[in-house]
C-alpha cells in the first residue's frame, strides 16, 4: 500500500493534513476517517445539495459518498484529497439522479417558508439584504429547473471553482461536452430568469 | 463596454448564434471567434445585453449560498466501519474486483461466456458431437433426424430390414424393453423435434407403425409414439438392435444427467464471471 506521507512532497498545510488522516484511516483509525468527514462534510453537502434538488436525497447522497471513500481508501492514488471526496460524492449524485423518477416537485420546499433567512451580514441593509436573498432564491429556483448535466456542470465551474479539465474527469465526459453544458446551461437559466433580471443587474 | 443605446438591433438577431456569445461571456474563444463575437456584441443590441446577462449570472450562481443547511452528521459509526470493510468471501471478491478495470471486465465477460457456450453445447442435444444418444434416438422413434453419417446408414439399414420384414415375431417380444429404454432416451432428448421426419426415419415409421395420426403430433405425443414407433421398429430390427438400444439408453442417460462434472465447471464460470463483473462495475463507480 502506497504510504502518501514518506513519498509525496506537499506545501499546502490542509493538503497535507488530509494526506495524513488518510494514511491514518487507511491504517485502520476510524477516528482519522471522522476527522476527514468533519473537514469536508459541510462542502460536500453544500455541493451536492446544488446538484440535487432535494434536502432529503442529497443527505443519502453524501452519507453513501463517505461510506464509499471509507470502502475505497485504497482507491485513492494521490493528489488533493478534496477533488477526491467530491468526485466520489458527484458521481453519488449522478446516480442519484439517474435513479430517481422525474416528476415535478417543490425542490426547495424550506424556501416557501418566509421564516427560512440566511444569517444576516454585518451590514444589515434590509433593503440590499432583501435583494440578494431575492437574487439568491431566484438563481437557486431556476438551478433546480435546467437539466441535471448542465447544472452539475455549472456547479463545479462557477460554485466550486474546478476548470474545464478537472470538471471533465469527474464527470466522465469530454472537455467540449463540459464547455457545451456550461454554456448551454447558462442560457438556459437566463431564459428562466428572463422577466427577473433586474435583480441581477445594476 | 459601450452602452447598449449605442448599439442598434440587426433585424437578423434571431440568426445570431447565441453559444457564441455565451463562450465569449466564459472567455474559452479563440482568436478568430472571440473577434467575431465581440464584432456580434457589438452590433447587435440584444447580443450584447445577453452577454452582459450571463456573466451576472454566473457571478450571482458563485455566491449563491448552498439553498439549505446540512441537519445530519455524517462521521461513521464503528458499525458502519465493520460493515464496510469487507471480509472472507466478500473481501476475496472485493479483490477480484480491485485488479486493474481493464483486465477484470474483461476477464468476467469471457468466463460467463465460456460458462454459457459450455452449457449449451454440452446439454443442447442436435450439437451434442458423437453423443452416444444419438443412434438411440434415431432408432428409438420417428422423430430423430439422422445426426450423422453413421446414424443415416444405421437408418437405411433400419428402413431396409423393415421393408423386407415388416413383421418380425421374435423382436415383438423384445418389444416392450426397447420401447422403455427408447422411450427414456429418445422421448427427452428428441422432444424437441416431437415426430418430425427425415427421409429414412419416415419410411421406417411407414414400415413400423399404423399410427399415422401421431406424424404430425408434437412434444405431447412424444412419449407414447416414440413407444408405438419403437415396437414398430423393434419387430422390423430384431434383438441385435435391441441389445445396442440398451447400452446406448444407459449411456444416453448419463449424458443427460444435469449434474455431471463438466455442468458443474461451466455454471461456475458463469457465476464466477459475473461476480467479477458485479465487483469491477462497483470498484469503477466509486474509482474517480
Amino acid at each position: 500500500m502506497e504510504d502518501l506521507r514518506s513519498t509525496t512532497v506537499v506545501e499546502d498545510p490542509v493538503q497535507r493534513r488530509d494526506l495524513i488522516l488518510l494514511e491514518r484511516a487507511r491504517e485502520g483509525e476510524l477516528d482519522a476517517f471522522n476527522d476527514l468527514v468533519v473537514c469536508y462534510q459541510d462542502q460536500l453537502f453544500g455541493l451536492i445539495v446544488r446538484m440535487v434538488p432535494d434536502r432529503d436525497q442529497a443527505s443519502d447522497c453524501v452519507q453513501e459518498a463517505f461510506f464509499s471513500a471509507y470502502r475505497n481508501l485504497r482507491s485513492f492514488r494521490g493528489g488533493s484529497v478534496r477533488s477526491w471526496l467530491h468526485r466520489i460524492a458527484v458521481n453519488a449524485a449522478m446516480d442519484l439522479q439517474r435513479a430517481r423518477k422525474r416528476r415535478p416537485s417543490q425542490p426547495y420546499p424550506e424556501l416557501e417558508d418566509d421564516t427560512w433567512q440566511p444569517p444576516a451580514g454585518e451590514e444589515a441593509d434590509p433593503v440590499r439584504s432583501a435583494l440578494t436573498t431575492e437574487r439568491h432564491r431566484a438563481i437557486t429556483d431556476a438551478l433546480a429547473t435546467i437539466t441535471d448535466d448542465q447544472r452539475a456542470a455549472i456547479v463545479l465551474f462557477d460554485v466550486e471553482g474546478y476548470d474545464y479539465q478537472e470538471i471533465a474527469a469527474m464527470t466522465g465526459v469530454s472537455l467540449g461536452t463540459v464547455k457545451s453544458r456550461i454554456h448551454r446551461g447558462r442560457l438556459a437559466l437566463r431564459d428562466r430568469l428572463a422577466d427577473r433580471m433586474e435583480l441581477f443587474r445594476g | 463596454m459601450p452602452h447598449v443605446s449605442e448599439f442598434h438591433v440587426t433585424p437578423d438577431h434571431d440568426g445570431h448564434d447565441r453559444l457564441l456569445v455565451a463562450a465569449l461571456a466564459a472567455d474559452d474563444l479563440n482568436a478568430t471567434d472571440r473577434d467575431h463575437a465581440l464584432e456580434l456584441i457589438r452590433s447587435c443590441a440584444i447580443c450584447a445585453e445577453l452577454h452582459d446577462d450571463l456573466i451576472a449570472i454566473a457571478r450571482a450562481t458563485a455566491a449563491a449560498p448552498a439553498p439549505s443547511s446540512r441537519t445530519r452528521d455524517f462521521q461513521l459509526s464503528p458499525a458502519d466501519a465493520a460493515r464496510l470493510r469487507p471480509s472472507g468471501w466478500r473481501r476475496l471478491l472485493g479483490g477480484i474486483g480491485a485488479v486493474r478495470l481493464a483486465t477484470s471486465r474483461p476477464l468476467g465477460v469471457g468466463l460467463a461466456t465460456l460458462g454459457l457456450v459450455g452449457l449449451l453445447i454440452g446439454n443442447a442435444p442436435v450439437l451434442s458431437l458423437g453423443s452416444a444418444a444419438a443412434p438411440t434416438l434415431t432408432s428409438g422413434s420417428a422423430g430423430g433426424a439422422p445426426r450423422s453419417a453413421d446414424d443415416t446408414r444405421e437408418n437405411e439399414g433400419l428402413s431396409s430390414e423393415a421393408a423386407g420384414n415388416p413383421v418380425a415375431p421374435v423382436a415383438a417380444a423384445s418389444a416392450p424393453a426397447a420401447s422403455a429404454a427408447a422411450a427414456a432416451s429418445g422421448g427427452q432428448p428428441d422432444s424437441a423435434f416431437g415426430t418430425e421426419t427425415g427421409p429414412s426415419a419416415s419410411a421406417t415409421y411407414d414400415a413400423g407403425s399404423a399410427q399415422g395420426g401421431s406424424r404430425a403430433g408434437p412434444l405431447a405425443s412424444t412419449t407414447a409414439s416414440g413407444e408405438q414407433l419403437a415396437a414398430g421398429q423393434g419387430k422390423a430390427a430384431g434383438s441385435p438392435a435391441t441389445a445396442a438400444d440398451g447400452v446406448a439408453g444407459r449411456e444416453a442417460i448419463a449424458d443427460a444427467n444435469p449434474f455431471r462434472p463438466l455442468n458443474i465447471a461451466f455454471a461456475a464460470a458463469v457465476l464466477l464471471g459475473l461476480g467479477v463483473l458485479v465487483a469491477s462495475r462497483r470498484r469503477g463507480r466509486i474509482e474517480g
